[in-house]
């Protein structure tokens, strides 16, 4: 199952904070021209290197799906800004 | 009753050793049995490692904004799926990764990078801790 949503936080120290819930679905539509035009790209690549296209299209799910759950965050003394997948 | 039991208990029969002897192999036995129950209950209740975190705190002021500190956190399951792409790379490829490795003193086969293996590697991974301090900054690898 791909991520839905990222979370973005942005924490100051002073003043207000920002929370933003961003639902993928719109980077994924967005990235999906990308993607129809990569594809005779990555058949080439299956072809060529001998290696199965289902299991390489399999591969990249995963990790897709994988991504869930990762968070990413940088604090310093002023503010902090955090990304989280879910 | 086991097997080592039955045969201190034969051997007193027998008068190869003698009834205090006895009592302390079979005390010994006890004691043995109980901390190999403890150490198994002990491995089923640790978890199996579920994120890689990564924790650098840097000494340094940015703009004099207070001393900057990185934390991320990566799922393991990404780290299987990423494992696996080594699988995807050709075998022409593959070889000259490992030869190149080979050059740098890395005596490695990408092909022997087995899901398998990887799962046995997850699950010592649980243990391990790598500390990295220095004046400027200070880095934590752990899994949790």
């Amino acid at each position: 199952m791909i991520p839905w949503l990222a979370i973005i936080q942005i924490r100051a120290r002073q003043g207000r904070g920002i929370h933003l819930w961003i639902p993928l679905v719109f980077l994924w539509i967005l990235l999906l021209p990308f993607a129809l035009l990569a594809l005779p790209v990555f058949l080439v690549y299956c072809l060529i290197g001998r290696v199965s296209v289902v299991r390489t299209a399999r591969t990249f799910a995963e990790m897709l799906g994988a991504l869930k759950g990762t968070r990413v965050q940088f604090e310093n003394g002023v503010r902090c800004v955090s990304l989280r997948i879910a | 009753m086991n097997e080592n039991r039955r045969s201190i208990l034969e051997m007193l029969a027998a008068g190869k050793i003698t009834a205090d002897q006895a009592e302390r192999l079979l005390a010994a036995i006890e004691r043995s049995a109980s901390g190999s129950r403890a150490e198994s209950s002990e491995s089923r209740v640790k978890p199996k490692p579920k994120y890689l975190r990564v924790v650098v705190q840097a000494a340094d002021v940015y703009h004099g904004e207070g001393p900057t500190k990185v934390n991320v956190r990566v799922p393991m399951q990404l780290l299987r799926a990423g494992v696996k792409l080594t699988s995807l790379i050709p075998a022409q490829a593959r070889d000259q990764v490992n030869q190149a490795m080979r050059q740098h003193g890395v005596n490695f086969d990408l092909g022997q990078l087995k899901p398998e293996n990887l799962e046995e590697l997850i699950d010592q991974l649980n243990d391990l801790t790598v500390d990295v301090d220095n004046k400027d900054a200070q880095v934590r690898v752990f899994c949790e």
